[in-house]
């Protein structure tokens, strides 16, 4: 089967992230195809490349990354939930006049449609929101 | 036949809005704060004969309730058994 997942939780403040990552690892492991994870809301600020938690703790960023690396799964994230809590790719930096960035590839932004599109090309779309 | 996923502990509002939409057939799972329902086993979700209901071992062993559940011999699935009822149901919806 082909999974969506939707993620709706801030890394470390809420447990949502750590749900949708384990969960993705099962589905993964039960030989599904997971055709890509959306981050909406607070879930945007899993994508900051400045996230910095203590080395022993895990870094839900590159745990993320590490999933895309090892499986191709597209890591969306939403644009108008990001601009707004200040996670900005390097050409939206530059197009607002900021000084910094801190979102980058593998994550990409993109608009509600795509959340949309993820939906339609899956045969399970699953949210962790809590 | 919907999968209900509780995210919240007993009491919240959205743990009392899975209970009014949940109907015959369907299937509830706790995950995170929701497994503290293991604590009450006199809860309307575990005396209530119309839907079934799970416990995800991974959150209930995180907050120290995995002995509580099997005390009271409550059903629990893991990760993968999550997974699996992703599978069998067509439709799922997410409580927070």
């Amino acid at each position: 089967m082909d999974y969506g997942l939707l993620v709706m939780g801030a890394p470390y403040s809420d447990p949502a992230p750590h749900s949708a990552l384990r969960f993705a690892e099962a589905v993964l492991a039960r030989g599904h195809r997971l055709t890509g994870v959306f981050f909406y809301h607070d879930g945007v600020h899993n994508a900051s490349s400045l996230m910095t938690p203590p080395q022993d703790e895990l870094n839900l960023r590159k745990a993320w990354k590490a999933l895309n690396e090892r499986h191709g799964v597209p890591l969306d994230v939403c644009i108008a939930a990001a601009l707004r809590r200040g996670i900005v790719s390097e050409a939206e930096a530059a197009r607002h006049g900021h000084s910094a960035y801190n979102l980058e590839a593998p994550f990409e932004l993109t608009g509600l449609g795509q959340l949309l599109t993820l939906q339609q090309r899956c045969d399970r779309l699953i949210t962790f929101a809590s | 036949m919907t999968l209900h996923i509780l995210t919240t502990a007993p009491n919240s509002d959205p743990a009392r809005q899975v209970e009014q939409a949940l109907n015959a057939g369907d299937t509830l799972l706790l995950i995170e704060a929701a497994v503290t329902a293991a604590l009450d086993p006199q809860l309307n979700c575990w005396t209530q004969p119309a839907y079934t209901v799970w416990l995800l071992e991974e959150d209930l062993v995180a907050r120290g309730l995995g002995n509580i559940a099997k005390k009271h011999r409550l059903a629990t699935v893991n990760m993968d058994g999550f997974v699996a009822l992703t599978e069998q149901h067509e439709q799922s919806v997410t409580w927070y």
